[in-house]
């Protein structure tokens, strides 16, 4: 199940492109299609009208991801994901998937480093068998060693799949082993290997058991909707779950980092790929003003939106070192996260070339101010995509999930386009000398 | 409005299952030099998405195998009077979207644009300067060759990429569909500006396209435009057929690629039906409740949830112009690869005989039948929905008649399919590993 790193490697993932599709990412054209409450027991609601199709996507959203993970336990929460589909007293087994499959939806759940969610999307009119059945695995799920030790072999099968097989997963996951030390984003979401070969079936449901419950989640509806019998349709189902005493989610910050980091790995018979990494804050800092988030976001546009765009016209078409590059900085995130840049090479060309290439684009953003010609191509890129996102259902409640869990506040979606249009050159110009300097830098090359 | 020959002025596809509906406006209407469109409008969002189709994919690659991507990824790479960067800075500057993409069978021209006139207007004109006036220039086409190459060379390294072109390569043999549509390295060195520009006039051109639309336009503006990117095109030339595929008398065969990871990569599978066949929908749901339609299917409920043996076992069914494949993929650590491949091989067996229960085949008509809405529920969805009826001369009702066909689809239905188009003696196995996966 599951398509469980949201932010796994730059190319590769599905909803990678949410790194900078963040930063393309859909507001709303009025407050008024999208209701908010909170039940008594501290589930938070979010439920927004899209009448285009009589279809409906409905989302949990748990406050609970690998981030709040400990040394020896990783990937806890991607492995109770997979578990949660086990089945309980009153649905055991596959009942679940069977139900939701014969009303013709689909569903399906994904973990990230902040938060671990779930939906199904299906015709509106079956919205309460969804309801019904994702409250019931949030108190009532059994987890049996049986079903436990099957399970964590698919983990692991994952695990090859995605990262131990993949040269750019397993460097994504040497770039944000390297470049933190103590913060909690230093380990994958999967978790590594061997910790996987010690997990048990109780530490799964100790896990369950601390963190699901009304009061570490949020409920988002989209589509062919009504509010109040929505509305009402949730409280029947959740308004009678006790809240829990969440334990406090424990941030380990991350200390000062001494220098430019740069990790060399060998993976036999693969070509070489560059990906690198430089400290960059999420808007959940407080110690910085919010427009440097926005200007990080505009600047990650220059970098790799379009055609024109200083690492696609640089490194792929005049020099021509490079068959693909990209960026990717996601502000929406809990903790400080990494403004990242992905390059393959055109096979024989060196990274250090290539290396030496991003340094002087880089340079060039911390010296010249960028034209406004440019600043506008990025906006207009960014209102244009703020029309389409609306065409997916799914994606909009991704968005709102994603902002109420990492963020805690749907506003800022609302607010998004017109921050971002008034991100000026200078601003740009700063960050650049501000984020992207060697002490906050960390580099993977592969087979370089 | 008089040169557009407007032959059907409006079909409402309507479809009600005892307790879904869900509809779709279908629009048709022929060009003055007689390209097909459908068209959808869309009200609720100011965008619009055009998708031009063509019988152009790779299976028109000739002796050049990757002459058709190439092309497409080179349509917009500069005109007679514009450079490369010049259109990419129009449509940067508008955020507007131009893509193409090209399968085996089929290649295509998408464009997507705001509908606001300020981004719209020099969008949509240099969409069509694009159409009618595109003009490869060398530095561009050297750039392309560069970066495929780098491209395929890479795929090599990458046991997925591999084993599906290899699978590919070992069920087809010398029919076109045996070449990744993305090409080999001798053959994009071989090609040059004088082969793309034939390919451009021979096969993207008028005579060879279909129209889509679903966009927030009036039905005038629609038609017009629709004209307008009709008469943009290159004129009508003479195409031949596709060369047919032929189920070989041969046996099936084991092929084993020593490949240096932890996972195996298995295909099984071989030749089955052709698009538009009768078999086609009752195979359809036999596939779907074999392997399918994910979770729920037999393959994974066997292999992931009774025995955890991998994460993902899939059976597909790719009806296409000519004769398409059946089948099966698993990935799984290399010392377990016999062990599932024996399984599927089982379990195929008993299925290919007796069938599906009557229990999985009311649950994968419900499940079908419920989940339509789910199918077009975005402009997306349904523009691609109006390509492939366009493309493939489907009736205009399909929509409406496919929800109706599989809810009578009976076991019979289904077992003869099965029998009579998948072949398990005949398949081909094939696994990509290292040498823990061999035999």
């Amino acid at each position: 199940m599951n398509f469980f790193l949201v932010f796994k490697s730059l190319k590769y993932n599905f909803f990678v492109k949410t790194i900078f599709l963040l930063f393309f990412i859909i507001p709303f054209a009025a407050r008024s299609e999208i209701m908010e409450r909170t039940l008594d027991n501290g589930m938070h609601i979010i439920l927004k009208k899209d009448s285009r199709a009589p279809v409906v996507t409905s989302h949990v959203w748990y406050k609970i991801g690998s981030a709040d993970e400990f040394s020896g336990k990783t990937g806890l929460s991607h492995a109770l994901e997979h578990m949660m589909f086990k089945g309980t007293k009153k649905n055991p087994g596959g009942t679940f998937s069977e139900v939701i499959s014969k009303l013709g939806g689909r569903e399906n759940a994904f973990t990230s480093k902040d938060y671990t969610a779930y939906y199904q999307t299906l015709p509106s009119e079956y919205l309460e068998d969804a309801i019904r059945l994702e409250s019931d695995r949030m108190s009532n799920l059994v987890i049996n060693k049986d079903d436990f030790n099957k399970e964590i072999e698919v983990i692991k099968e994952e695990r090859r799949l995605r990262t131990d097989d993949q040269p750019e997963g397993i460097a994504y996951e040497q770039l944000y082993a390297s470049a933190y030390n103590n913060s909690s984003y230093h380990d994958p979401i999967i978790g590594w290997m061997e910790d996987l070969n010690n997990m048990t079936e109780k530490d799964i449901s100790d896990w369950y058991n601390k963190w699901y419950a009304p009061n570490n989640a949020t409920a988002v509806i989209v589509g062919d909707i009504d509010f109040e019998n929505t509305f009402k349709l949730v409280e029947k189902y959740y308004g009678n779950k006790k809240n829990k005493n969440n334990s406090k989610r424990l941030h380990r910050a991350e200390p000062y980092q001494f220098g430019e980091k740069n990790i060399s790995i060998k993976i036999k018979d693969k070509p070489s790929y560059l990906i690198l990494g430089y400290k960059a804050p999420s808007i959940n800092n407080k110690k910085i003003d919010s427009w440097e988030c926005y200007a990080l976001s505009v600047l990650s546009g220059l970098l790799s939106s379009g055609q024109n765009s200083r690492l696609q016209k640089i490194l792929v078409r005049d020099k021509k070192l490079a068959s693909y590059a990209d960026s990717g900085y996601s502000f929406f995130a809990r903790y400080d996260s990494l403004f990242m840049i992905d390059v393959n090479p055109i096979i024989g060309k060196k990274i250090s070339t290539i290396k030496n290439e991003l340094d002087k684009i880089i340079a060039d953003l911390q010296t010249k101010l960028v034209t406004n010609k440019e600043l506008d191509r990025i906006k207009a890129q960014v209102l244009a995509y703020e029309v389409y996102q609306r065409d997916s259902i799914d994606y909009q409640a991704r968005i709102l999930g994603m902002a109420k869990t990492s963020i805690g506040d749907i506003k800022i979606i609302e607010d998004y386009t017109a921050n971002i249009n008034s991100v000026t050159a200078e601003q740009v110009r700063k960050v650049a000398k501000k984020y992207l300097i060697p002490s906050l830098k960390t580099s993977v090359s592969v087979n370089d | 409005m008089n040169n557009i020959k407007k032959i059907l002025n409006l079909i409402v596809i309507m479809t009600i299952t005892n307790i879904t509906q869900a509809n779709v406006e279908v629009n048709n209407y022929q060009t003055t030099n007689g390209i097909k469109v459908l068209y959808t409008k869309s009200e609720n969002i100011p965008m619009i998405d055009i998708k031009i189709t063509f019988d152009a994919g790779s299976n028109r690659d000739g002796d050049l195998k990757g002459l058709s991507m190439i092309t497409h990824n080179l349509l917009d790479e500069g005109t007679t009077k514009m450079s490369s960067e010049d259109i990419s800075s129009v449509f940067e500057s508008t955020g507007a979207i131009f893509s193409t993409s090209v399968n085996k069978d089929q290649s295509s021209i998408s464009f997507r644009s705001l509908t606001e006139k300020k981004y719209y207007n020099p969008a949509i004109k240099m969409f069509l300067s694009i159409l009618s006036d595109s003009n490869f220039p060398q530095k561009e086409i050297n750039l392309h060759k560069q970066t495929t190459i780098s491209s395929i060379i890479e795929d090599k390294t990458d046991p997925g990429e591999l084993s599906i072109n290899t699978f590919f390569k070992e069920i087809y043999n010398n029919h076109p569909y045996a070449s990744p549509t993305i090409g080999y390295e001798e053959d994009i060195k071989k090609i040059n500006r004088k082969a793309i520009i034939e390919f451009y006039k021979n096969y993207i051109n008028a005579g060879n396209a279909s129209i889509a639309i679903v966009s927030s336009l009036k039905d005038d503006d629609v038609m017009k435009l629709s004209e307008k990117i009709s008469q943009s095109l290159n004129k009508k030339t003479k195409i031949n057929k596709t060369k047919a595929v032929t189920k070989e008398k041969t046996k099936g065969k084991y092929v084993f690629k020593k490949f240096n990871s932890q996972q195996a990569h298995i295909y099984i599978g071989g030749l089955s039906i052709k698009r538009g066949s009768k078999n086609q929908l009752p195979l359809y749901v036999g596939n779907y409740i074999f392997g399918g339609s994910g979770f729920n299917a037999r393959l994974m409920q066997e292999l992931r949830v009774k025995r955890g043996l991998t994460y993902g076992v899939y059976s597909y069914i790719y009806p296409m112009k000519e004769l398409g494949p059946f089948v099966i993929n698993i990935e799984n650590k290399a010392e377990q690869a016999q062990k599932s491949i024996e399984i599927i091989k089982e379990m195929l067996k008993d299925f290919l005989e007796k069938g599906p229960n009557d229990k999985e085949i009311n649950h994968a008509k419900e499940s079908i039948i419920n989940g339509f809405p789910l199918r077009i529920d975005s402009n997306k969805d349904i523009l691609n929905y109006l390509s492939m009826i366009n493309y493939y001369n489907l009736p205009i009702d399909y929509l409406n008649t496919f929800v109706k066909k599989i809810s009578s689809i009976s076991k019979k239905d289904i077992i003869n399919a099965l029998q009579n188009e998948i072949d398990i003696n005949k398949m081909t196995t094939l696994v990509v590993g290292n040498e823990k996966a061999k035999k």
